[in-house]
C-alpha cells in the first residue's frame, strides 16, 4: 500500500470534471461513487508516468516533465467515462446524450470518409494504383504549393502567368514558391501542422486540399504552353473564318473571265447583300495590292495587284489560263441562241460565275484601266 | 486474438482475487493486475468493475483521508465476495480446462 502523501497533479481536476460531465445523466450519488477517489488515483498515475519519463529518456511520452496530460496516459475523458460506465454495468447514454458537438461530428464524418475510401482502395484492382499514388504524395505536396502560389498571383492580377510566378519580380516569386513548397511538404509530413489531428485542423486541411484539386486545372490553363489561351492561334483561325474559302482553301485572289472565256481585269465583286467580297488572305499577304477608289482601298476588285520582290511598282498577275472555254447563259436557248458567240446584252442578268459585269470590257492589257488608279502601294494602316 | 474481449469476461474474477489478498485503492488494484500479467487492462474498466462489485455487495469500501492530498478510496472483499470468488474460480478452471481439452482434441488435426 502506498501511503505517501500525494499532491493533486495539474490537469487531473479538469480531466475528472470532463469525466463527470460525460456522466451527467447518472444520479448524483452514482456519479459520485464512480468518481470518488479518482483524483488520488489519477494523480498517482501522472506522478508515476512523470517519474518513469524522467528516469528513461527513451520513454514514448514526448511531453516535457510537468506537462504530462492525463489524457495522454489514459485516453480522452469521454472514452474514459464511457469505459467506466460500461464496466460498472450502468446503461450507456442514449436520449439524454446531448447532440454531438461540431468537432465530434466533424471527426466522425472525416473518419467515416477515410474508412470508406480506404476500404474502396483495398479492392484488388485499386490497391496497386493507390499504393503508387500514396508513394507519389510528395509530388502532390509540391504541386499544391505551386497551385496555391499561382492562384494568389492570379488573384493579385499579375500577368503574364509563368511557370514560376513573378510576384514582385522573378527572384521574389521563386522565393515565395520555394517557401510554399517547404511549408506544404512539412504539412504533408505532419511535422508543422496539423500534428494534433483536431477536427478543425483536419477539416481545414481537407478543404484546402480539395481547393487545390479544383484550382489545379484553371491555374494550369493560365500558363502558356500548358494548353493555355493562345492569342495568336485564335486570331489566325478567326481571320480564316472571316475570309473567303473554296473547298476549304483560302481564296487570296480571283481571276475573272468573261462568258466567252477571255480574262477580265478590274472586276468588282459584291455578295448577295451587296457587301464587297473580301478575300481576307488577299489583304493579309503583304505582296497583294488593292485597287483604289479615290484614296480608299478596294480589296473586292479582281485580280488584285501584286508586287513581287524587287519590283518597284505592282503589276497585275498573269492569268493561269490565257483563255477558258466559253459558257452559255442559263436563260432559254431561244433567246440566247445555240451559239455562245453573241455578246450578252445589258438586260441579261448575271450568269453564274464571274461573267457578270457586262460593262467590263475584256482586258487586252494586264494594266488596270486608266480611269482607275489601279493597285497601289498598300497602306500601312490596313 | 483480441485479448481485451477475454479480459472483460474475467475482470470480475481477477479483481476479486487481487482484492482478496489485500485491500487496495483503485490505481493500486490496476497496478497489481498489470504486475500479474494483465498488462492491457484499462484503468476505467477496473474502476467501473470495482464500483459494480461494490454495488453487488461483493466488496466493501472505505475512505482513507490524507492530510495534504486528496483522499483515497479503498476496497476490501466481503464474505459474499469470497463466495463469488470461489464460485467463479471453479467456473473459470472448469471452463479453461474444457477449452484446453477441446483445443487439444479438435485442434490436433489442424
Amino acid at each position: 500500500m502506498n501511503q505517501t502523501t500525494l499532491a493533486v497533479q495539474p490537469g487531473v481536476t479538469t480531466f475528472i470534471e470532463q469525466v463527470r460531465a460525460r456522466l451527467a445523466d447518472l444520479p448524483p450519488e452514482v456519479r459520485d461513487e464512480l468518481t470518488d477517489g479518482l483524483e488520488a488515483d489519477l494523480s498517482e498515475l501522472v506522478t508515476e508516468h512523470a517519474d518513469s519519463s524522467s528516469a528513461d529518456d527513451s520513454s514514448r511520452s514526448p511531453e516535457p516533465l510537468g506537462e504530462i496530460s492525463v489524457a495522454s496516459i489514459v485516453g480522452d475523458p469521454v472514452t474514459y467515462a464511457d469505459e467506466l460506465r460500461a464496466a460498472a454495468g450502468l446503461p450507456m447514454r442514449t436520449a439524454q446524450r446531448a447532440r454531438p458537438s461540431v468537432g465530434e461530428r466533424t471527426t466522425s464524418v472525416l473518419d467515416r470518409g477515410r474508412r470508406r475510401w480506404e476500404s474502396a482502395m483495398a479492392m484488388p484492382l485499386l490497391s496497386a494504383p493507390w499504393a503508387l499514388l500514396v508513394a507519389l504524395r510528395p509530388l502532390w505536396w509540391a504541386f499544391r504549393a505551386w497551385v496555391a502560389v499561382q492562384f494568389l498571383d492570379l488573384v493579385a492580377g499579375n500577368e503574364p502567368h509563368r511557370l514560376v510566378p513573378a510576384i514582385a519580380g522573378q527572384f521574389i516569386g521563386s522565393l515565395v514558391l520555394a517557401v510554399a513548397v517547404v511549408v506544404s511538404v512539412q504539412i504533408g509530413r505532419g511535422v508543422w501542422w496539423p500534428g494534433d489531428r483536431r477536427p478543425g485542423s483536419r477539416a481545414l486541411l481537407a478543404v484546402l486540399n480539395c481547393g487545390a484539386v479544383l484550382l489545379a486545372l484553371p491555374t494550369m490553363t493560365q500558363i502558356p504552353g500548358f494548353g493555355g489561351y493562345d492569342a495568336t492561334r485564335f486570331d489566325y483561325v478567326s481571320q480564316v473564318d472571316r475570309g473567303l474559302t473554296n473547298g476549304g482553301i483560302e481564296v487570296c485572289d480571283i481571276q475573272p473571265y468573261s462568258a466567252e472565256g477571255e480574262p477580265l481585269v478590274g472586276v468588282q465583286l459584291f455578295d448577295q447583300q451587296g457587301r464587297p467580297l473580301n478575300t481576307a488572305c488577299g489583304s493579309w499577304n503583304d505582296r497583294k495590292r488593292p485597287w483604289m477608289l479615290g484614296d480608299v482601298q478596294r480589296w473586292n476588285v479582281f485580280p488584285l495587284g501584286i508586287q513581287r520582290d524587287g519590283d518597284s511598282v505592282p503589276t497585275l498577275p498573269t492569268p493561269n489560263l490565257d483563255q477558258v472555254p466559253a459558257v452559255r447563259s442559263p436563260l432559254s436557248e431561244s433567246e440566247q441562241g445555240s451559239e455562245p458567240g453573241p455578246e450578252p446584252g445589258p438586260e441579261l442578268g448575271p450568269g453564274p460565275g464571274v461573267g457578270a459585269p457586262a460593262d467590263s470590257s475584256p482586258a487586252e492589257s494586264p494594266n488596270p484601266p486608266a480611269d482607275r488608279s489601279g493597285p497601289t502601294e498598300r497602306s500601312q494602316g490596313e | 486474438m483480441d485479448t481485451t474481449q477475454l479480459l472483460k469476461g474475467v475482470l470480475d474474477l481477477t479483481v476479486l482475487a487481487v482484492v482478496s489478498g489485500e485491500d487496495g485503492y483503485g490505481y493500486d488494484i490496476v497496478r497489481r493486475l498489470r504486475h500479474g500479467g494483465l498488462e492491457e487492462v484499462g484503468d476505467a474498466s477496473v474502476y467501473g468493475t470495482l464500483r459494480r462489485l461494490y454495488a453487488a455487495g461483493a466488496l466493501t469500501s472505505y475512505v482513507v483521508p490524507s492530510d495534504e492530498g486528496p483522499h483515497r478510496k479503498y476496497y476490501g472483499i466481503t464474505p459474499s465476495g469470497r463466495d463469488q470468488l470461489k464460485r467463479q474460480t471453479d467456473d473459470w478452471q472448469h471452463f479453461a480446462k474444457t477449452v484446453s481439452q477441446l483445443l487439444k482434441t479438435q485442434g490436433a488435426s489442424v
